[in-house]
């Protein structure tokens, strides 16, 4: 099991979203992804993917007033 | 994860009795012709692509000295409408419609730095081209009227045999990008009066790196690529003899019945998506005026990217001409020209089908982006 970080502070949607299901498609199962970024939309779009592709999301959490933090596995 | 493969309008699977067929002229009769006589390997190379040349003009009731194969559709719009516009000695002006390819689009700006005019004509509600605007221009002095049969985003297809009219009565060339529509709607060249137009082989099943051009026994084009006499000189790169024959294979093994298929599955799409997803929009006509496999919704308050990388999450692949928050691209001219307001451009989706799709695959398509579309709307209203 492999943990994989992806910072994509100052990006706008739909540019984080695309980086989190190139790496997907590559990574093995029971991979951890963690996703930091500070656009609400990507946010919103990140998580509803994940669930799409029927992964876990393990954590949802706002860092501070304007960064967030997702941590899923995918399953 | 089941994948739905419903972007038959960007590019088809090729069909494995195509694949078989071209195996030997990439392993084996690997040569490519070089004029009338040469060895054996040119000998077999030429026998097969005038065998396939002679199968996409028995497809469109033409005579196979009125194809040229081209690399690409792009290639093949390129080379008719520079070509003729090229050979223009006055009247150098060119007509198309807001809602080309852009490989029309672009051609014609080409031309407009070149000094060339070009004129784009409005279209309605529905995508069809506003003739009248077209004869009155060709009426004042136009050399060439560029457009499609078979629209590439909204499918609605266009009353080409008026087009012919009015391009016999003013004496003007009529060039039409037919990618989208061969095979999808009947073609006849001997009723069609075109002088030349272009011929999809990856939108059929056919290989990719391969296209054609009619061009109507006369009709003189100048060539943009030099290089040799290849292709009447229009096309001269080397050919890629596997691709033509690949063409060739998916012309001959077409089955007009999977286009009947087809229909019925896009009428279910239709009707599916616009009595399912609340404030769903069809853009485009409906029936025997739109291409058999062409649908094109727009979903209020989401943005078209949006849905499709949701809905490819899911396992639905489609496509968007929307990308409005993606810094490379623009809102659909398409839609913008039929409809005037950007939020049906911002919400636009393209499914297109192919012999491939099932109903299964059709009522799954509607349940993904039910649930997609719902849970956008939630988390981004716009």
């Amino acid at each position: 099991m492999a943990k994989y970080v992806i910072d994509c502070r100052g990006e706008k949607c739909p540019k984080p979203l695309y980086r989190v299901k190139r790496l997907v498609r590559i990574i093995d199962r029971d991979d951890i992804v963690e996703i930091v970024g500070d656009d609400e939309k990507s946010k919103g779009e990140i998580a509803l993917a994940i669930e799409g592709m029927g992964y876990e999301i393990l954590s949802i959490e706002d860092i501070n007033s304007n960064t967030w933090r997702i941590v899923f596995k995918k399953g | 994860m089941r994948i739905i493969y419903m972007d038959n309008q960007k590019t088809t699977k090729i069909d494995e009795e195509v694949l078989k067929a071209m195996i030997p002229y990439l392993k084996e009769k690997y040569g490519i012709p070089m004029g009338e006589f040469g060895h054996r390997f040119e000998e077999e190379a030429l026998e097969a692509i005038e065998a396939a040349r002679e199968l996409l003009a028995k497809s469109i009731n033409a005579n196979p000295e009125e194809i040229v194969f081209t690399f690409s559709d792009i290639d093949s719009d390129n080379i008719a409408i520079k070509g003729k516009a090229l050979t223009l000695k006055d009247r150098k002006v060119i007509i198309a419609s807001k809602i080309e390819r852009r490989s029309i689009l672009d051609s014609l700006k080409f031309l407009g730095d070149l000094g060339y005019k070009y004129k784009l004509v409005e279209v309605d509600e529905e995508g069809f081209i506003k003739l009248e605007e077209i004869d009155n221009i060709a009426a004042k002095g136009a050399g060439l009227i560029a457009t499609h049969v078979g629209n590439h985003e909204i499918g609605t297809i266009q009353d080409v045999r008026a087009l012919g009219d009015i391009s016999e009565d003013r004496n003007v060339h009529l060039h039409l990008d037919a990618s989208h529509a061969f095979l999808k709607v009947p073609i006849d060249i001997e009723k069609l009066k075109v002088d030349t137009m272009t011929l999809s082989s990856h939108l059929i099943h056919g290989p990719k790196g391969i296209s054609a051009l009619f061009v109507r026994e006369g009709v003189k084009l100048k060539p943009i690529i030099t290089g040799g006499l290849r292709e009447k000189g229009l096309s001269p790169g080397e050919p890629s003899v596997a691709n033509i024959v690949g063409f060739g294979k998916a012309v001959e093994i077409w089955d007009w019945n999977d286009v009947r298929k087809i229909r019925k599955l896009r009428d279910l799409l239709i009707e599916k998506l616009l009595s399912e997803i609340p404030e769903t929009y069809l853009n485009g006509p409906r029936g025997d005026k739109r291409l058999p496999n062409n649908v094109n919704v727009s979903f209020m308050k989401v943005e078209g990217e949006s849905i499709l990388l949701q809905a490819d999450a899911r396992g639905l692949i489609v496509s968007t001409g929307s990308a409005c928050y993606s810094q490379e691209l623009e809102p659909s001219y398409v839609i913008m020209a039929i409809r005037g307001k950007y939020e049906f451009a911002h919400g636009s989706i393209r499914l297109s089908l192919s012999r491939y799709n099932t109903e299964k695959d059709v009522l799954d398509a509607v349940s993904i982006l039910k649930e997609v579309v719902e849970n956008l709307r939630k988390i981004s209203p716009l």
